[in-house]
């Protein structure tokens, strides 16, 4: 999210900056999409400063109760918007479970070879294994969801409550939620009856169904959030107006052109310009927005996998394809997410140096 | 006397009404309700009446940068919007007309009682 309407906050003065902010803590602490949030704030924000514009006082656009005003406003989001964020929330989870279910798959290959006739559709995962767990977890995420919901309508609704307190609730409830499914899963593990070699057994096709399944829902919802992105995307001049990050970008990379300035000076060489500095600076950054090396990591890693395990170890062609195919999507998906935050920084460090080369020719 | 029944009843066409002249956003239609007699009405009560119309599919909404900076919901009246507020102002004058004639009749008993 790129989250425009935080650039434009400190427009805010005075009591509408204070009122703002508690409208913004608790909308972040209710139980609805990113999407919806950042709409609802951002279209608040909007009327906040054309009523300050106006002098109007903000008791005009929210009345004096704001915590009634807060409410009145989320009262309009559904069913639809709490499902996306339960998605939204899960979906870190969701991603660790899926690349675990394909860790699976491929201890499934390195099986095959020993176990001679063992289908796919045999192979059993007990619940004690990590995908258990994991599975465990998002049960637990889903019983968390719904008893924070339920929790933070109930201390929301009343007027003393500190709504930032409502952060560290659901936090606390988090942690306990998870500490007693594991202690849940521990238990029943040990206490089931030992039906041959493991306890309770699940097939791993139906994990891996269930795990994509859920995927396929967090990608649409992520492609929703994406869509928005798009539709509201803050230029590089908004981003350039945010004084946070220019002083971030401008703090490291002239703390750079000082060190290297001071490395010459010891080697007994002559300093170089700020302006040399920022053209090979800005050429470096438009390296990292090349996706080669990336590429070429996603590729070759698997295949020193594939080495590693031992080639002789495949059964045959198929089932050597089938591993590094598993492998390459696991690591292309890392490897993707890398990628993205890595060009995300480079993008923002070149609008900010062209900004500069361009005063310099001035 | 709690004014909120009765207003309730009647927003969702008000603010359609407002909607179907042109293109406009929250914080406008919350200024013309103001100038026309909505005193004391809140943006809170705005937004869900807003996000209601939207869902129902009687409003569509662009999203574009204010001259403030946030992005800003400009709406606009849809087909079935403006069916549902021509609906609504045919229901609303039966209303008025309906209960016109009872209150007329009644203040009309109070002033002749007055004069007694």
């Amino acid at each position: 999210m790129n989250n425009s309407y935080k650039i434009y906050k400190s427009k805010l003065k005075g009591e509408y900056r204070d009122v703002f902010e508690k409208v913004d803590i608790y909308v972040g602490a209710t139980s609805i999409d990113s999407v919806s949030k950042e709409e609802l704030l951002s279209s608040l924000l909007d009327t906040f400063l054309a009523a300050q514009e106006e002098g109007k006082p903000v008791e005009k656009i929210t009345g004096k109760n704001i915590n009634r005003f807060c409410s009145e406003i989320c009262s309009g989001y559904g069913f639809k918007e709490h499902f996306m964020a339960f998605f939204e929330y899960i979906k870190p989870m969701v991603m660790i479970f899926c690349i675990w279910t394909l860790l699976e798959a491929i201890f499934y290959f390195s099986e095959l070879g020993t176990i001679q006739g063992l289908s796919y559709f045999d192979y059993m995962v007990g619940i004690d294994t990590i995908s258990g767990y994991l599975f465990g977890l998002i049960l637990g995420y889903l019983i968390d969801f719904v008893g924070n919901k339920i929790l933070k309508h109930i201390m929301l609704k009343r007027k003393s409550f500190n709504i930032k307190n409502a952060v560290w609730v659901h936090g606390i409830a988090l942690v306990a939620m998870t500490v007693l499914i594991f202690i849940f899963l521990v238990v029943l593990t040990n206490t089931l009856p030992d039906s041959g070699e493991q306890s309770l057994q699940i097939p791993l096709w139906t994990i891996q169904l269930i795990a994509f399944a859920q995927l396929v829902l967090c990608l649409i919802i992520s492609h929703k959030i994406k869509k928005n992105d798009t539709d509201t995307l803050t230029t590089i001049e908004d981003v350039y107006s945010n004084e946070d990050i220019i002083n971030t970008i401008e703090k490291s990379t002239m703390a750079r052109f000082e060190k290297m300035n001071q490395k010459r000076e010891k080697k007994g060489k002559p300093p170089i310009s700020e302006q040399e500095f920022l053209k090979d600076e800005l050429k470096s950054c438009k390296k990292e927005l090349s996706p080669i090396p990336y590429i070429l990591m996603a590729v070759i890693i698997p295949l020193i996998f594939s080495a590693v395990k031992g080639f002789d170890g495949f059964e045959g062609v198929n089932d050597f394809l089938m591993f590094y195919g598993i492998c390459l999507i696991v690591g292309g998906l890392i490897v993707f997410m890398i990628y993205r935050s890595t060009r995300k920084i480079a993008l923002k460090r070149i609008a900010w140096i062209e900004s500069k080369i361009t005063d310099r020719k001035e | 006397m709690d004014d909120s029944q009765l207003l309730r009843g009647v927003l969702e066409g008000c603010v359609l009404g407002i909607i179907a002249k042109g293109e406009t956003y929250g914080y406008e239609i919350l200024s013309v309700l103001e100038d026309s007699g909505f005193e004391n009405l809140l943006e809170g009560t705005l937004y869900p009446v807003l996000t209601r119309l939207e869902k129902k599919g009687y409003i569509s909404c662009r999203r574009a940068k204010s001259p403030f900076g946030p992005i800003r919901k400009y709406y606009s009246i849809t087909e079935s919007g403006t069916e549902y507020f021509d609906e609504f102002k045919r229901s609303y004058e039966k209303i008025i007309t309906a209960s016109g004639k009872i209150l007329d009749d009644t203040a009309k008993k109070e002033e002749n009682k007055n004069e007694q």
